[in-house]
């Protein structure tokens, strides 16, 4: 189990870097003149030149590179703002709580709606309650989150006044962003854990257990759901992705000062030490969650643990 | 000979028949199906069926709320939403088909490359997919449309390259399922070039699970284009695009919902629509998949 561990933390590194040198690239090779978006197009030739010797954008690709890497991966150093001189790094360490809040408790959201969902749609199958629960998420996880977080702010900001429409100043401010970045992950994670859960229900161990009197309660929850989470795992992992993701637009919407609305502003005014900044700290935190949902597999099922072991 | 290609005409025939008889069967990827139909109509029909040009402002009925007139009603500056709608269903299903057939090809071709051939181009493949699967598929196609620029070509190409990781993951096992078989030994022992047999031996196998994932990729492509929309990056003004109409009717939703509400139930019909299609072509191609 150690060993896995270590190596799963090490993998990290690879990929780290991976989508550093991936993204640099990328914004390296694309046709446009960062000086000219930063400075305005009324520039003089010697501004540009002057703005061009500063972020060293005069030099070769992989001299580029590697300055980027030294700075970035010891001293943790991404760079200035093209548009204000700001540091990048501080930038975001300013602004991750407020992210990683939205993200994680959009994601408990999403848990605490899909696996019951699920529960509830698989235990009562072709009856009411599962078409109800299935076509509800069908049409949340088709919604696109930032339409959703509008009607939010619509009904219970604008209308009702209950919620604050925008800011984070107290716990309140948090419902409607989290809510809505949560609500389409909650459907994916409804229909894996249905599907999943009547692939367990029929199993030959849940026919024994109701023979021996076993509670309903105690068969759901003890010997189905646990032989179940491990693709509602995988899934999960995977609207870890779409919920980071979401935070951009959703950050946006309610005025959030987290890493998304940076992003979002970093690629309106094309600042690239901005962009790749923060894609680079959005990806780690992605994968370290990624991370976590590999250990948790190790938690739920036994069998894991063993393989890890042999 | 001739004897044999009837039987193997037959035998397809026979299971592309199963297949649409089993989708026919299911009642919610019917559904998908006709709103898919209908929604395709509406984007080819687009000029000929919307009630005013999409660009053309009525001074005398800003905001004006759903009437006889105005179906839907009118944005700030007088255009017809209907209309807008319409015209954006054109916009939203060629982003949303382009960027799919983008992605299906890249994909492709990394995953025939890296099944096919396997060994060290495989792991160069594969692990180049796994980093580029560590950046959240929005966050990446934010960089990529920040780079390209905004525009609803560059978006196209934005959502194609973010989400072609998938096809290629999907191209490279089926490649790897059917690579040890005994007919393309036959085809590598009669000297066929890779080429050929990929594309003549490997890829009819591959096709179906192809085109499910193709149909149900559909929607998310949709969804992630009308993102970059709202945020900017996609369609520009005045291009009716359904994530810009809700962009640009955020300042007036507090009394005017209608102005927000119709795009967002156009994006949403969309999406749901190819994800029931999608669903139900995969029930039907794999019936063990469903339940």
């Amino acid at each position: 189990m150690f060993k896995f561990l270590v190596k799963r933390i090490l993998w990290l590194i690879p990929v780290v870097l991976g989508v550093s040198v991936l993204i640099f690239t990328i914004m390296c090779f694309t046709p446009g003149d960062p000086a000219r978006n930063a400075l305005g197009a009324d520039a003089s030739q010697e501004s540009i030149d002057e703005f061009n010797e500063k972020h060293g954008l005069n030099d070769p690709y992989l001299v580029r590179l590697g300055s980027f890497l030294k700075s970035t991966f010891p001293e943790f150093d991404l760079g200035t703002s093209y548009i204000n001189g700001s540091s990048v790094s501080e930038q975001i360490l300013s602004r991750l709580s407020y992210t990683l809040r939205i993200t994680y408790i959009g994601i408990l959201i999403s848990i605490a709606l899909g696996i019951p969902a699920g529960i509830i749609a698989a235990t009562n199958q072709n009856t009411w309650k599962d078409s109800l629960s299935m076509v509800v998420s069908l049409f949340c996880a088709s919604m696109p989150s930032f339409w959703f977080a509008l009607l939010l702010v619509m009904f219970f900001a604008l209308r009702l006044g209950w919620l604050p429409t925008v800011g984070v100043k107290s716990w309140t401010g948090y419902i409607l962003p989290c809510v809505s970045i949560g609500i389409g992950g909650a459907a994916s994670i409804a229909r894996q854990t249905r599907s999943s859960m009547l692939e367990v229900i029929r199993q030959d161990y849940v026919t024994t257990a109701k023979a021996k009197g076993q509670s309903r309660s105690r068969i759901i929850w003890g010997h189905c759901l646990r032989n179940a989470l491990i693709p509602v795992l995988t899934a999960i992992g995977g609207q870890m992705a779409v919920l980071v993701g979401s935070s951009l637009v959703c950050e946006t919407i309610f005025s959030i000062p987290g890493i998304g609305s940076y992003l979002v502003t970093g690629v309106n005014q094309r600042d690239y030490p901005v962009v790749l900044g923060c894609v680079v700290i959005l990806s780690l935190i992605f994968s370290l969650t990624m991370l976590c949902v590999d250990l948790m597999y190790a938690v739920v099922d036994p069998r894991f643990r063993n393989i890890l072991k042999s | 000979m001739q004897s044999v290609k009837t039987s193997q005409k037959t035998v397809r025939k026979s299971q592309f028949g199963m297949v649409m008889k089993r989708l026919a069967k299911n009642k919610m990827a019917i559904v998908g199906l006709v709103i898919v139909i209908v929604l395709t109509l509406i984007a080819v029909l687009a000029n000929l069926i919307i009630p005013y040009d999409y660009g053309y402002q009525d001074t005398g009925a800003l905001l004006q709320a759903p009437c006889a007139a105005h179906l839907l009603g009118t944005d700030n500056l007088g255009r017809d939403i209907l209309s807008r709608l319409i015209y954006g269903t054109r916009l939203s299903m060629k982003m949303g088909i382009l960027s799919v057939l983008l992605a299906a090809a890249l994909g492709t071709f990394f995953g025939s490359i890296a099944g096919y051939y396997g060994g060290i181009v495989d792991d160069i493949i594969m692990r180049f997919l796994d980093i580029y699967q560590s950046i959240p598929g929005l966050v990446m196609c934010v960089a990529l449309a920040a780079v390209l620029g905004p525009g609803l070509n560059n978006s196209i190409l934005a959502v194609g390259i973010t989400t072609m990781s998938g096809y290629a993951r999907m191209i490279r096992g089926s490649i790897m399922q059917v690579k040890g078989m005994e007919y393309i030994e036959a085809a590598m022992a009669i000297n066929a070039g890779d080429r050929r047999i990929i594309l003549k031996h490997i890829m009819p196998n591959a096709i179906s699970p192809l085109i499910v994932q193709m149909t149900m990729g559909i929607g998310g492509a949709i969804l992630m284009a009308s993102t970059l929309s709202y945020i900017g990056l996609g369609a520009q003004a005045p291009m009716p695009e359904w994530g810009s109409m809700l962009a640009g009717g955020r300042s007036y939703m507090r009394d005017y919902g209608f102005i927000v509400i119709f795009p967002g139930l156009m994006i949403m019909t969309c999406v749901l629509a190819f994800n029931l299609l999608g669903d139900g072509l995969r029930d039907a191609l794999d019936p063990r998949l469903k339940d």
